[in-house]
């Protein structure tokens, strides 16, 4: 890259269940939480010399539509020379947010710019107004598992034969235990924006831990659990990311900004890799991007000392460990446990 | 992004940390990010 892309910070909202916690609160309203949220910590930015807001969403209509980028900058309350626009890579919503801000800034386009996304699946239950073309089918360009995201995850199993679910429920435990513990000390609550929501179970509350994590699972609970996508299946609800609601922000510049203006540098971006898989086994993507960035970097698996992988099923986390021969329970890998836990919604969990 | 933010605070003796998730219709994503608290190998 011409120029040094670094995060200076990055928060989220607290996530719910869909239908639950934020099932009366906007999508874009969670959006602006985490946007404020990140500007009251970081007072030393001036919200004016933003230069661009890209936020993700896999639904772009209703409150996430409207270009939720833009529309989130100025319900934000940043400048109205703000400019914003919004991104869909579903999952990777705003991971591409955060690569294409990151772009811009190595092209010296911008200096500093914030990237996020959001996903109200309560609001916009996953496959919302899809209309495929027929010819997805007619053509078998895909198989109709493609479109099913955990049929692509009972594929991995049937790819995987040593992908047993036994393996899977019990990297599930361990994402729970993970979360629990990183809860009790701490290690979560402290990115996490307060933010009110209202629900017609719950009523008004402000929301300041995840509602997923079920801290209580056991291996003999995961056994017992139905398997949705197929009779006798091996992807379960307790293996497997849930349906959820929540927003993520990330602040973005380029190093000399960052260090003119003495912000925190919390990480600095080497290099970014998208690639493509068969649709039916999409929980193996992961395996070529990170091979294709690792190219790039002139790196190998062995330099990479940490590891934040999307749970969004247990089965895809270990068939990317058992690709690079990493033990399931390695200490390097989601040491504060992940989406098992936590929960995904969508295009917010890449700033997560 | 966040998560790996706060092992890179908590562990200085780690260099490179990536990001990666996969992405419905069959593709994956990568960010390699380096630890600016890096103070060299344990």
């Amino acid at each position: 890259m011409s120029r040094t892309v670094v995060l200076v910070d990055a928060v989220r909202t607290p996530f719910g269940k869909a239908g639950s916690l934020y099932a009366g609160t906007r999508a874009d309203d969670l959006m602006v939480r985490a946007i404020r949220g990140l500007l009251e910590r970081n007072p030393k930015v001036d919200p004016a010399s933003i230069e661009d807001v890209a936020i993700a969403a896999a639904t772009q209509t209703g409150d996430q539509g409207m270009n939720i980028g833009r529309s989130a900058a100025l319900l934000s309350g940043l400048p109205n020379t703000v400019p914003g626009y919004s991104v869909d890579r579903w999952c990777a919503g705003a991971m591409t947010a955060v690569t294409t801000i990151a772009g811009a800034i190595a092209m010296g386009t911008n200096e500093i710019a914030i990237a996020g996304g959001v996903e109200h699946m309560g609001n916009h239950p996953i496959g919302e107004g899809l209309d495929p073309n027929p010819r997805y089918l007619a053509e078998r360009i895909v198989e109709q598992d493609a479109l099913a995201m955990g049929a692509t995850a009972e594929r991995l199993h049937d790819r995987f034969p040593q992908l047993t679910k036994e393996r899977a429920d019990r990297y599930a435990l361990n994402s729970q235990i993970k979360t629990a513990k990183a809860y009790e000390e701490g290690k979560i609550q402290r990115d996490l924006i307060p933010t009110a929501a209202r629900s017609a179970e719950l009523g008004w509350t402000i929301a300041t831990v995840d509602e997923p994590p079920r801290p209580q699972t056991t291996m003999e609970g995961l056994a017992g659990l139905k398997t949705p996508f197929r009779p006798a299946g091996r992807v379960t609800p307790g293996n497997s990311s849930g349906l959820n609601d929540g927003a993520t922000a990330a602040l973005l510049a380029s190093e000399e900004k960052a260090l003119e203006l003495g912000l925190t540098i919390k990480a600095k971006m080497v290099t970014f890799a998208f690639a493509g898989v068969e649709p039916e086994i999409m929980g193996y993507g992961p395996v070529p991007s990170t091979l294709k960035a690792l190219k790039q970097a002139g790196l190998k698996i062995e330099d990479i000392g940490a590891f934040e992988i999307n749970e969004a099923f247990a089965v895809q986390v270990i068939a990317f460990l058992d690709h690079f021969g990493i033990a399931d329970d390695d200490p390097r890998v989601n040491p504060y446990g992940g989406a098992i836990a936590v929960g995904h919604p969508l295009a917010s969990s890449g700033v997560r | 992004m966040l998560n790996l933010a706060r092992t890179f605070e908590a562990h200085p003796e780690v260099r490179y940390g990536i990001t990666t998730m996969c992405i419905g219709l069959g593709m994956g994503g990568t960010v390699i990010w380096e630890n600016p608290n890096f103070k060299g190998a344990k």
